[in-house]
């Protein structure tokens, strides 16, 4: 009863401070939009037409978009439309912005679960044979691999990736959307840096755990060596993993901004970045809630499941509670 | 055929009604007048054209021209769409939704709200290019081009195939596919990889290596944009510098404009210009800007030992960090310390319009044949843009720019801007006109009958084929 009441004091704690994280970010986000250099309606007309719009248009579309109304109040109205799911229309194209962060949002989530797949396919076996030869030239070459992997930014590994397998073997497409074949490359770029930081923390892990008692006792027990690694020492290592996964798949969205550029992928990054340059506002301030959303939301499901998976933080919780 | 562009798509996400037109123009739809290479005007839907009475302008139309679904085209269809371009901007056309009227089938008036001899000149814009009353241009612009629109998959492609009812020589090409990519490595990469035919917007240094690649050309129109300096002669407090004529004139002597061409820009259809615009742009005129000579020596005896500290605005991507540091490297040597900021454009532009800087660095583009366009725009005193105010050079030039605007014929108005022009670099030295820049296109050898025009709002497609 008390481990219940524990746990259901926690969860309540844990969603007062997503609405708080929820209420800052916007605070934040609605006043660097409020306070960056940069008028929408002046670079809305510009981009329209291509040339210097007048002050009188300038003027005139400031109050069209509400922009020359008081700070306060701008943030107030739509804080209250916010809160019900209407982030409002975007400048630019007029269109509701949630509708377009679902259509955009689609595109990177395939993007970014495609690399936290490929990251992972890639990155458990290797840290796994590594660890299991450890200081062999297998080991050696894998965590010079992962170092490289580790340093190189997504887009040049995206270049690299691009003059191999689409110039030099024809095999893949440069760029753009539209089936499998056009998301493997992007994936890969991304998902080739997240492989690299995955299998140096899990390589580290599974060393740790290859040294405690309970994996000496199992040797003892006749177990072998890669049995043991599989069989004790994984299961433990798989722990920290499923939070560096996680908290990957948050960095993987921001790092698809980049690549989404690259490979000319139509996802949210890409359309952050316009709407950046063209200070579209409600499309920022959509955008940055929406992802502080999923990252508050990715690391609450963390929890949860770090709760399911090890009693030992069960148990601390409830004990602290007490 | 498959062409990579690097356009931006804003514009288009800004104004769906200019789908095919704008930014990037598919040759759907024409204007009554179309831009010739050496931005003179030639016919397109209008035959021919006239001064009238109180500032109008009668266009006589094309017999025999039809839309794309077959509806024949008529006077209506002018009417309709420049009613509708008006709604959208007019600030520089001053045409109101009421300006054109139907005389007849084949016969339109338009009357701008003032007087603009400039009109016929600015029409050749692909904005105006004319669709039919009834159709949607947002989604399915029905016109008169040599292609029709066959689909536009935003933030994809925009794909058009020949119009079988096009009264010209028909396209060559089966299909014509843009294909938005917005960075340039990757649109090179894609060429290389024979993804596309042809990338537009090459870079530099790209476009040195493809030129030596098997199977791979370059080319280049004469230049259609200038990389100009513009500076702020009317500014207050830390950014009143360029007041002083002398330093204005110290600024022009200090940068070796060849140099720069050859060694930072690269040479090829690069090349130094003494005009803000593309000099073709005044014909036989150009010749009356000469230009300020480099001259060091000349600089350091204006500046008489000072050094003076100077704020250069310049928007990043149309022109490169090493033209940018070279004109600091330049300036530094004879006394000018230049603090360069590269700003998105929003940023820039609120700089620009509040007046917080002393040198800005642009590329315009000239996409009219309108020879007073920029002088109007940028430095005339009574220009509507904010920027003005900073830029706007004296009562001289002024005369002279309306003087260009008022001309009834496009000679007199090609010779009065020249005079300004000349007014305002040789004189007064309000602007400082670098280089002359090229469009660069990059494509395999099987494309065939493409010829570059130095507008980049008005290339012509159809006569380009892909060779088996």
């Amino acid at each position: 009863m008390a481990r219940t009441l524990g746990s259901v004091g926690w969860l309540a704690r844990r969603l007062v401070g997503m609405v708080l994280v929820w209420l800052l970010v916007s605070i934040l986000s609605f006043s660097l939009g409020a306070l960056a250099p940069g008028d929408p309606a002046q670079v809305m007309l510009l981009r329209r037409t291509g040339d210097a719009p007048s002050e009188v248009e300038v003027r005139q579309l400031r109050h069209e978009l509400g922009l020359d109304r008081p700070f306060a109040t701008r943030y107030a109205s739509w804080l209250g439309a916010a809160a019900q799911g209407d982030f409002g229309r975007s400048f630019r194209t007029g269109q509701p912005v949630v509708g377009e962060l679902r259509s955009r949002f689609m595109a990177t989530l395939q993007l970014a679960v495609a690399a936290l797949i490929i990251g992972l396919v890639i990155a458990v076996p290797l840290a796994v044979i590594s660890a299991a030869t450890r200081d062999t030239a297998f080991d050696h070459a894998a965590r010079l691999a992962a170092l490289v992997g580790v340093s190189m930014p997504g887009y040049l590994l995206g270049y690299l990736l691009m003059l191999l397998f689409a110039v030099t073997l024809g095999i893949l497409p440069v760029s753009g959307a539209g089936g499998v074949r056009h998301l493997i490359l992007p994936a890969f770029a991304l998902g080739l840096g997240a492989a690299a930081s995955v299998t140096r923390m899990l390589r580290a892990n599974l060393l740790d755990e290859l040294g405690t008692d309970y994996v000496r006792t199992a040797r003892a027990k006749g177990l072998s060596g890669f049995l043991a690694l599989i069989r004790h020492a994984l299961r433990n290592a798989l722990n920290p993993l499923v939070t560096v996964s996680a908290l990957r798949f948050g960095r993987l969205l921001g790092e698809a901004v980049i690549v989404e550029t690259v490979f000319a992928w139509p996802g949210i990054g890409r359309w952050m970045v316009e709407s950046i340059y063209d200070r579209d506002y409600p499309a920022i301030q959509g955008f940055v809630l929406y992802i502080a959303t999923i990252f508050v939301v990715v690391n609450l499901v963390v929890d949860l499941w770090y709760r399911v998976l090890d009693p030992r933080v069960r148990l601390g919780a409830a004990a602290s509670s007490r | 055929m498959i062409v990579a562009i690097g356009a931006d798509e804003s514009p288009l996400a800004l104004n769906r009604e200019r789908l095919g037109r704008y930014p990037v123009n598919a040759g759907i739809c024409e204007p009554l007048v179309r831009l010739a290479a050496d931005f003179t005007i030639t016919p397109a839907l209008a035959v021919r054209w006239e001064n009238r009475d109180g500032g109008a302008v009668r266009f006589t139309l094309r017999h025999g021209v039809t839309f794309s679904d077959g509806t024949p085209f008529d006077a209506r269809a002018v009417v309709h769409t420049l009613a509708q371009s008006a709604r959208t901007r007019a600030e520089y056309s001053f045409l109101s939704d009421s300006s054109a009227q139907v005389i007849d089938d084949s016969t339109v008036d338009i009357r701008p709200e003032r007087v603009n001899r400039r009109l016929v000149e600015q029409l050749v814009h692909p904005t105006y290019g004319i669709f039919a009353p009834g159709s949607d241009p947002a989604v399915r612009p029905l016109c008169t081009g040599a292609f029709r629109l066959a689909e536009y998959v935003a933030h994809d492609h925009l794909t058009v195939v020949p119009n079988a009812r096009y009264r010209g020589v028909p396209a060559k090409l089966d299909t014509l596919t843009f294909r938005f990519i917005p960075d340039e490595t990757t649109r090179t990469l894609a060429l290389r990889s024979g993804e596309v035919d042809m990338i537009v917007d090459v870079g530099r240094s790209s476009a040195a290596a493809l030129a030596h690649a098997a199977g791979m050309r370059v080319v280049t129109p004469p230049p259609g944009a200038v990389i100009v300096m513009y500076m702020n002669l009317n500014g207050a407090g830390r950014y009143a510098t360029l007041r002083d004529a002398t330093l204005r004139r110290a600024i022009a002597m200090a940068i070796d404009r060849p140099t720069l061409v050859k060694s930072v820009l690269g040479g090829g259809r690069t090349s130094v210009v003494a005009t803000v615009n593309p000099p073709s742009v005044l014909g036989q005129y150009a010749t009356m800007v000469h230009g300020i000579a480099f001259d060091p020596d000349g600089a350091r005896r204006l500046l008489g030992g000072r050094r003076h500290p100077l704020s250069l605005i310049v928007q990043g991507g149309p022109i490169d960090r090493a033209t940018v540091e070279y004109v600091q490297a330049q300036l530094a040597a004879v006394g000018f310390d230049v603090a360069i900021d590269q700003l998105d454009a929003a940023a820039f532009e609120t700089r620009l319009n509040s007046g917080a800087f002393d040198i800005d660095l642009e590329l315009p583009n000239q996409n009219d044949a309108n020879p007073a366009f920029l002088l109007a725009l940028r430095w005339y005193s009574r220009s509507n843009t904010r920027s003005a105010h900073f830029t706007h050079g004296s009562a001289r030039f002024d005369s002279l720019v309306e003087v260009a605007l008022g001309a009834t014929s496009d000679d007199d108005a090609r010779r009065a801007a020249a005079e300004a022009m000349h007014q305002l670099v040789d004189v007064e030295v309000g602007a400082l006109p670098l280089a002359g820049i090229s469009r660069i296109y990059a494509m395999n050898d099987r494309v065939r009958g493409f010829v570059p025009h130095p507008s980049r709002l008005n290339q012509d497609w159809s006569a380009t084929w892909l060779a088996r």
